[in-house]
Order: C-alpha cells, then sequence, then structure tokens
C-alpha cells in the first residue's frame, strides 16, 4: 500500500473545503481524481504534497506521515502542477540537474533517464534555452521530464493533459505505464473523461469536497442501474444530482 | 473608441501623479529646489564668462537639440490583453491612435521646445545668433519633433517602416542632417529641409487607407515605453511592475562554479538567480562601483575606514531580501531537501560575493592609502563585519521575518 488518505478535513484558511475525504492509491495503480471544478481535487492534492496541512485526518506514505519524516515522505513524491511552475533563471539543462540535485540521484543513470525524456518529449535540441519562455504545452513537457526521472514512488499529477499535443499525451500515458510496471502509485486529477475511463484503474469522484464514490469502472457502474454507462455518463449523472441538491 | 482612450489617458494621469507624489516628497523637494537654483545660477555666470566665438558651441548645440529631439515618445497607451478584445475594432483603431499622436505630440513639443530654450541662450552667448535665427531654430526643432511623432505612428502600420535601419534613418540620421543645415549651414534652409520632411510623413501617414495595424510591435513598444517609466520612478520608490528581467551571461559561469561549490539545491538556485538576474546583481554592481569611486577619493584616513566599512554594511542588507526570493516557488518546499540548508547555503553565497565586493572596495582604497598598517587594520576589519554580517547578522534577520 503505498499512499493512504484518511478523513481528511482541510482546507486554505478556517472554513473546510474538504470534509471527511478518504481513499488510497496502491503500488502500481493509477487512481483517477475526477470532479467538477471547484470539487476540491487541486486542494486534496495539496494537502498530499503537503502545501496545506489538514485539520482533521492524516495522510501517509508507505505508513510515513509528513510530520513523522518530512524528508522521506518527500522524495517519495514527485509532482506535477496543473500550470507548469518554473524557475525564471535557470535553463532547461538546469532544471534537469536541479531535479538530480534535489533528489539526489545518481548522476550517470539520472542522466541517462533524462536524454531519454528529453528526446521522447522532443525538447533535447532544447537544452540551453529557458523554459520560462516556452509554450503552455513545452513548459508542462518539462514538468513532465522534471517528474519522471525521479525514482519517486508516488506521482501526483494534476490535469495533466491541457496543452499537450496529442503525441505528447500518448508518450505521457506510456511514462505512467512503465512506471506503474516498476511498482510505483500514480494518482492523476482530470477533466478529459474518456482518456481517465481507459487508463485508470480505479477512480475517486469528488463533489463538494466530499468523496461521492469510489472504486473501478465496474463498481461505479454497479451504483448506478445502468451496466453499461461509461464514466462520462456517471460523472454528469453525480454532477447533476450534485447540482439539483444545491439548487433545493 | 474615443472614449477609451480619454479613460486610459486619466487613469495613466493618475498612475503619474501617484508615482510622482511619491518622488517630490519634502525633503526631495527642498534638495530638489536648491539644485535647480544652484544649476540656474551656475548657468547665467557660465554663460557671462564666456567670450565668443567659441568654435565647439554649435556642434555640442547640434547634439544636445538631436538627443532632446529623442524625448517624448508615442504613448499609445495600450495594453498586452488589447490585441484580443479590441480586434474587432482593428478598424477604429485609427482614430484612437490620432488621438493617442495628438496627445503624445502636445507633451512632447512642450519638453522638447522647452529645452531648446534653455540652450539657446548658450548658444548666443558663445556664438553671433541673432534672436530671430533662435527663433528660428526652435521652429525647426518642432518641426523635426512633429515628423519624429509622425514617423513613430507610421512604424506601426508599414512593414517596410519597421527596420531598424529606417528607423535610425528618420528618428537619428534626417533630424542630424537638417540640424547641422540649421546650425552651420542656413537657419532658414534647414526649417524648410524640416518642413519638407514633416510633408513627406504626413503623406505617407495620408496613404494608410489598407494597410494593417501591427499589433505586436505596438503591444511591445508600448510596455518597453511604460517599463521605462516604472524604471525611472523604481530609482525612487518601489515598483511592482519592475521585475528584473533574466540574461543568460554565459560569461559568468565560471562564478557558478564558485557560488555553487557544495552543490545543494539553495546554492545551486541562489547562484544561478544572483547571476542571471538583473535587480540585485545590478545593485551590488553599482554600490560597488560608487563605493569604489568614493574610497579612491577619500584621502583622510579615519573617514576612509568608515565609509570603507559602511558601504561593506549597504551592500550586505541589499542582498538580504534575496533570501527569500524562491518562496512563492512550489518546488523549493517539494524538494526532498532539509530546511536549515536554505539558510546554510545563503550565508555561504552570502559571504562569498561579500567577500568579492569587500576585496574590490579594498583594492580601490589602496592607491591612496599606501601605508602598510593602515591596510592592514582596513584588511583585518573588513573580514571582521564580513564575518559578522553572514554570520549573526544574517541569522538574526532571518528568523526575525520567521517570527512574525
Amino acid at each position: 500500500m503505498t499512499l493512504k488518505v484518511e478523513h481528511i478535513v482541510g482546507g486554505y484558511s478556517q472554513i473546510p473545503v474538504l470534509n471527511d475525504v478518504s481513499f488510497d492509491v496502491h503500488n502500481g495503480e493509477l487512481v483517477g481524481l475526477i470532479g467538477l471544478n471547484g470539487a476540491g481535487k487541486s486542494t486534496t492534492i495539496n494537502h498530499i504534497i503537503g502545501l496545506l496541512t489538514p485539520f482533521k485526518g492524516s495522510i501517509q506514505i508507505d505508513g510515513i506521515s509528513l510530520q513523522q519524516d518530512s524528508e522521506q515522505y518527500k522524495s517519495q513524491i514527485a509532482y506535477i502542477p496543473e500550470t507548469p511552475v518554473l524557475y525564471d533563471e535557470l535553463t532547461l539543462k538546469e532544471h534537469l540537474e536541479l531535479t538530480m540535485t534535489a533528489y539526489q540521484l545518481e548522476p550517470k543513470s539520472a542522466r541517462q533517464r533524462a536524454n531519454q525524456l528529453l528526446k521522447v518529449f522532443r525538447l533535447d535540441n532544447k537544452l540551453d534555452w529557458f523554459p520560462a519562455n516556452f509554450s503552455k504545452g513545452m513548459k508542462q513537457k518539462v514538468m513532465i521530464c522534471c517528474a519522471f526521472m525521479t525514482n519517486a514512488n508516488l506521482f501526483i499529477i494534476d490535469e495533466p493533459f491541457y496543452g499537450l499535443d496529442p503525441l505528447a499525451v500518448r508518450d505521457l500515458l506510456t511514462q505512467i505505464e512503465s512506471v506503474k510496471q516498476r511498482g510505483a502509485a500514480v494518482l492523476m486529477s482530470t477533466h478529459v473523461l474518456d482518456t481517465a475511463q481507459k487508463y485508470c484503474d480505479r477512480f475517486v469522484l469528488l463533489a463538494n469536497g466530499q468523496v461521492k464514490a469510489k472504486g473501478t469502472l465496474d463498481e461505479l457502474r454497479q451504483l448506478s442501474d445502468n451496466k453499461n454507462e461509461s464514466l462520462d455518463d456517471i460523472y454528469l449523472a453525480l454532477a447533476k444530482e450534485d447540482l439539483d441538491g444545491k439548487t433545493v | 473608441m474615443e472614449k477609451l482612450y480619454n479613460k486610459r489617458r486619466s487613469q495613466h494621469f493618475l498612475l503619474l501623479l501617484r508615482y510622482w507624489r511619491l518622488v517630490f516628497n519634502d525633503h526631495f523637494m527642498i534638495a530638489l529646489f536648491v539644485f535647480l537654483g544652484a544649476l540656474i545660477w551656475g548657468y547665467s555666470q557660465a554663460l557671462d564668462q564666456l567670450t565668443p566665438p567659441i568654435w565647439w558651441a554649435r556642434p555640442i548645440t547640434i547634439v544636445i537639440l538631436l538627443i532632446l529631439l529623442q524625448f517624448g515618445r508615442l504613448a499609445t497607451l495600450l495594453k498586452p490583453a488589447d490585441p484580443v478584445f479590441l480586434l474587432p475594432q482593428s478598424k477604429m483603431m485609427d482614430h484612437y491612435l490620432k488621438q493617442a499622436a495628438r496627445y503624445s505630440l502636445l507633451l512632447a513639443e512642450l519638453i522638447v521646445v522647452g529645452c531648446t530654450v534653455i540652450v539657446m541662450p548658450f548658444l548666443m552667448s558663445a556664438t553671433q545668433t541673432t534672436n530671430w535665427q533662435a527663433g528660428i531654430i526652435i521652429i525647426t526643432v518642432m518641426l523635426l519633433k512633429y515628423s519624429w511623432m509622425d514617423f513613430s505612428l507610421l512604424r506601426l502600420y508599414r512593414r517596410n517602416f519597421q527596420q531598424n535601419s529606417i528607423k535610425w534613418l528618420l528618428q537619428w540620421g534626417c533630424p542630424a542632417i537638417i540640424l547641422i543645415v540649421t546650425l552651420l549651414v542656413n537657419a532658414i534652409a534647414g526649417m524648410v529641409l524640416a518642413l519638407l520632411l514633416l510633408v513627406f510623413t504626413k503623406y505617407q501617414l495620408s496613404q494608410l487607407k489598407h494597410q494593417l495595424f501591427n499589433w505586436r510591435l505596438a503591444v511591445a513598444t508600448e510596455s518597453q515605453r511604460m517599463l521605462g517609466v516604472y524604471r525611472f520612478f523604481n530609482l525612487f520608490t518601489d515598483v511592482p511592475a519592475v521585475q528584473g528581467t533574466i540574461h543568460r551571461r554565459k560569461y559568468l559561469d565560471f562564478m557558478l562554479t564558485f557560488l555553487n561549490r557544495d552543490k545543494t539545491v539553495f546554492s545551486y538556485l541562489y547562484a544561478r538567480g544572483l547571476l542571471r538576474g538583473t535587480e540585485v546583481s545590478g545593485l551590488i554592481v553599482r554600490l560597488t562601483l560608487i563605493g569604489m569611486v568614493i574610497v579612491f577619493f577619500v584621502p583622510e584616513f579615519w573617514l576612509n575606514l568608515i565609509l570603507f566599512l559602511l558601504f561593506i554594511y549597504l551592500i550586505a542588507v541589499q542582498i538580504m531580501p534575496f533570501y527569500w526570493q524562491y518562496d512563492s516557488h512550489v518546488f523549493t518546499y517539494l524538494y526532498p531537501i532539509k530546511v536549515e540548508t536554505k539558510m546554510k547555503s545563503f550565508k555561504k553565497m552570502m559571504v562569498k560575493i561579500m567577500a568579492i565586493v569587500g576585496g574590490l572596495l579594498w583594492l580601490a582604497s589602496l592607491t591612496t592609502q599606501i601605508s602598510l598598517t593602515g591596510m592592514g587594520i582596513k584588511l583585518i576589519l573588513g573580514i571582521l563585519e564580513i564575518w559578522l554580517l553572514g554570520g549573526v547578522y544574517a541569522t538574526s534577520r532571518i528568523n526575525n521575518k520567521k517570527s512574525k
């Protein structure tokens, strides 16, 4: 078992955004975190990566919480934010070097891994450029390269598909598949439901800061009556219920 | 669109007013009046002492007038979002820009003519220039500024006017020739030439019917202009819009290895941020240069020593805020590193930079003070100060901020 989120209550100020959120992500598994805008996906992710501290509940990676051993906890995580976050003063090559330093990667193998990733994402001819001047999609690719060159056991990926070209989307999914193969856990939040349906092993459906449903696609289908419903339909039904609930 | 420009202009004025108020605080006003008074008095004294003819008076006036002409740029007040939101109004932009050009021209003429009027007494007392010749020179300058402004507008439409060579020709070359003719050959001929140049740009402007407006260039030019304005105010007060720019500065890469010897995440970041940013490094360089000049020229040992130590302190204080430079960056929190390494890396970097700065200041003061003991005392005190600043002082500043 890798990531375990238990009964989290949390948010940005005094008012909780998340209400009793619990789920887990196992080794070698891709879990989709699904929800409308403002459902609490990014807030959940911010709690997991340690930018926010939960009011209640606990988050553990391999049984260790951030409070127990922050270095150990953080070294397990690789994070790809929704909007690319880069250092203005660093070239592409230096971003990769910094990641190596930060995660204390073995230089030779890490460099090899980095070169592979750069080639896959067609950035290998831009090593000396400042990525801060790249387009959104290219910046996102830099974030992907930095994240996947680590030996992290938990990948947290926030809305990865926006701005990526179809080739890059496919390559990202291949990368996710390959880290899954070596036993890493992946948590991905997204709106692109048909892709999520095709690739995620399990789903956590969030609405209004609460987990509305979780499980594999089949388990979700059993919750609703229709056996052939797509994730899209389930999600929309859930969203509609939720909106109706709000207006009453 | 008529309303839009007026609205933008009043917003712009409010912004300028806010900053001017900060610039002209009480102390500065007093200093400025004294300074201006001294300047005017000095100017009039200097004029009395001139004995005509002075051969360099005309050439220098030409250079001054040519530089003056470049003041007062076209203020389109366009914003980066405009190409998206105003694109459907592209046709109507013509009117907007005409208003902008008219307003910019008015201000520019005030500045240029005002300054020219100030220069004229010099020309008249240094050479045999009559009143009406001076008048013609002023009119010529006015005409030149007018065509200068028209050209700024033309550039935003016509592709063939966008080349740098044409820009140089029309904003520096032609005015230079016309000024030379006006001052060295014949004032009236110069004025006629200036008039012809204006007719030329006016004709080009009237041919604009089917030209497309170059949004990209217009927005880039305007943000460049605003950056200049903000930079000016930034000399006196903090302007949030001025964020330093980043330059690769490959020639400084040897410094990276020196600053990043212990190879931690933060020394990696601090070294690059410092060498490639413009804000902190620019400040350090400027202060060091000023300090070097001052200690070079102060002969009194005790005063020299105090100034030497004072500059080290001043520069160290300027480096401190850089500690928090990366605090708004998510990844500095996410990396699996100890918080203590940040302070350690920063202090090391600070001591290294201060050692270079202190060394330079020390060397600069070496030339006037050949006394060995004096230099030894200075060296020891300097090292002691840097050690204190990079140790106790830095720690207490950082901890103070943390506890707040």
